[in-house]
């Protein structure tokens, strides 16, 4: 087991309501982790902590990065954070609408390197930049609109930019934010067949949080539930559903 | 923006061929058209050198007056106190000329450092308006002569003198001399623009301009990269500022800093298309026309702002993509593209 990304007491106050309450997790590059829990619960804050958009009231984050140590990221500035190999794909689509699939991919190709402080190279008869891109385009399933204007794709295939330029970064852990919000149940189950598919064709560590609990079961390897910030369970699927406080957060106190 | 294209032709060919037009014109059109043609020049790379902010980083700058105007003041400022005195004999006027010209731009450079380190804090229309006020607050130090350098709001006189090289007579002041040096300066300017443009850099800022946010999840440092952006823009935009003062002869606070000057590319990029390359080029090349075209009737002439401010009106809402978006959409239909619409 290697652990790639952790957190050590991880709180996060907004005014009276502690969103996220001294958390702490390990998440392992060999498991599929899916973090659950009721609408409220933290799980989007916890994402935004881990990411760097929001610092933590208190306590640390650890990201096992480019690097291969396991380096302490608390505080660091997203970018930072996503230049050492945490890289987020979000619940809403949040891509570069007026550029094409293809360049979307290739931003985020040159993103994590030196490369986006090149002035004068051509990036359109950049070959090795194009092979780059149109692996991950292929990857994801999107090559056949790569020529595409990102605001004019189907939803489906949005969802698929989302992940398509969170891993052409070429991260270490990726955090999926409700990767099948939205999507109708064919649409949803080939997002799961992708998902299971990089996660076996990729170095990449997945992480998700997810509303459609038939899907995490699927899917996850690990479950994290959150309720209140508070995390109430983490184990294995079978464990989690075993939970008695799981039933109790999600449904209410038995009569 | 996906290939290497000008309004939807190959992009090589096409600049080539405007290139050669550009090399002709001044042998065939009487000495005010050339006069009218230098300025285009010069109001193309001013356009376009704003729009490496504007269209390409989706940072609207109201302020640009302040490198296009401090460029050529401090080329005036030397040309006046310093270039008499220099020692290269015949050749001092040319001379002077260059180095005053390497010290406006240097000092528009000098100016957009600091100024684009703070400005870029803020986004959209706070951008604009702290872009405004540095623009403004330079203008007043101007007007009131405060370095007691800069005459006021009279401005001072930005004259040329005849070299003698080896016997060779060159007046820089001549229009048509004065036309290709222009060029000399106004083609590369705008071949390494077209390069940043279609460069990596480029890429990483039209990202920034969709969605700064995704852009810095991704790795980005947006704040840097606009920050780059924001300082190569006022270079080119001083290059054209110390191209434009010899051309008028003069500089004035009104003429050269005053925020109406700041207007002036925004109005051109609008006009012409800012989500491309060639569109500022294009608004400059109408804006100045128009311009012209306005002063052959007196009635329209008095009215001039109307008539302009109509045309604009007319295109913003029937044409987003500007003139140049027209004009694309027209070559594809020819070209039988198919096209999508303007």
């Amino acid at each position: 087991m290697t652990t790639v990304l952790k957190t050590e007491d991880l709180r996060r106050e907004f005014g009276a309501l502690c969103a996220v309450d001294d958390v702490s997790v390990e998440i392992d590059s060999e498991e599929v982790t899916s973090i659950i829990g009721p609408n409220g619960a933290g799980k989007t804050t916890f994402y935004n902590l881990l990411s760097g958009r929001l610092d933590p009231t208190a306590g640390e984050v650890f990201l096992r990065g480019r690097s291969g140590e396991l380096e302490n990221v608390t505080g660091l500035p997203p970018h930072d954070i996503a230049q050492r190999g945490l890289s987020r794909a979000y619940q809403i689509n949040n891509n570069f609408e007026g550029l094409s699939v293809l360049d979307n991919v290739r931003v985020a190709r040159v993103s994590t390197t030196d490369r986006s402080k090149e002035l004068l190279s051509r990036y359109h008869t950049d070959d090795e930049l194009r092979e780059a891109a149109e692996d991950v385009l292929d990857l994801t399933g999107l090559r056949d609109v790569a020529e595409t204007e990102a605001a004019n794709l189907s939803h489906g295939d949005k969802r698929k930019v989302e992940i398509a330029l969170s891993l052409a970064t070429d991260p270490a852990v990726v955090l999926l934010d409700e990767p099948t919000a939205g999507m109708n149940p064919s649409e949803s189950e080939e997002m799961v067949e992708l998902i299971k598919e990089l996660d076996e064709t990729t170095d990449t560590t997945f992480v998700l949080t997810e509303h459609d609990i038939d899907m995490v079961l699927e899917i996850s390897d690990r479950i994290l539930v959150l309720h209140r910030g508070e995390l109430i369970a983490n184990g294995t699927p079978d464990e989690v559903m075993a939970n008695e406080d799981v039933t109790t957060a999600y449904l209410g106190e038995r009569q | 923006m996906s290939d290497e294209t000008i309004l939807g032709l190959p992009a090589r060919p096409t600049a080539l061929a405007a290139l050669a037009v550009l090399v002709v014109a001044p042998f065939v059109l009487p000495t005010f058209q050339t006069y009218v043609l230098s300025e285009v020049l010069v109001l193309a790379l001013f356009a376009t050198g704003f729009n490496l902010l504007y269209g390409y980083t989706g940072l609207l700058s109201f302020g640009h007056a302040m490198f296009f105007g401090g460029a050529g003041y401090a080329l005036g400022i030397f040309l006046r106190d310093v270039a008499p005195s220099l020692p290269f004999g015949g050749a001092t006027p040319l001379v002077a000329f260059a180095i005053a010209a390497v010290l406006g731009v240097l000092v528009a450079t000098a100016i957009a450092i600091p100024v684009g380190y703070l400005s870029v804090r803020l986004e959209e229309i706070y951008f604009a308006m702290l872009t405004l006020s540095f623009s403004m607050a330079l203008y007043t130090l101007v007007n009131q002569n405060y370095f007691g350098v800069t005459n006021g709001s009279d401005g001072i006189l930005v004259l040329l003198q005849t070299s003698n090289l080896f016997g060779f007579q060159l007046s820089l002041y001549d229009r048509v001399t004065y036309y290709f040096v222009i060029l000399l300066v106004v083609a590369p300017a705008m071949y390494i623009l077209w390069r940043v443009s279609n460069s990596p850099f480029g890429l990483v800022s039209e990202a920034i301009r969709e969605n700064s946010e995704r852009a810095s999840g991704l790795g980005i440092d947006v704040r840097r990269h606009q920050w780059g952006a924001f300082v190569l823009s006022a270079v080119f935009t001083g290059i054209a500022g110390v191209l434009v003062a010899p051309l008028h002869s003069s500089l004035s606070p009104g003429a050269s800093l005053h925020w109406t000057i700041s207007a002036e590319p925004v109005i051109m990029t609008v006009f012409g298309g800012p989500y491309s390359f060639i569109g500022p080029t294009v608004g400059a090349l109408f804006y100045r026309y128009i311009r012209w075209g306005i002063t052959q009737f007196p009635l329209l002439e008095a009215h001039w702002q109307l008539v302009f401010g109509t045309l604009i009106l007319v295109i913003v809402v029937f044409a987003p993509r500007g003139v140049s978006g027209l004009l694309k959409w027209a070559v594809d239909r020819v070209r039988g593209n198919g096209g999508e619409s303007a």
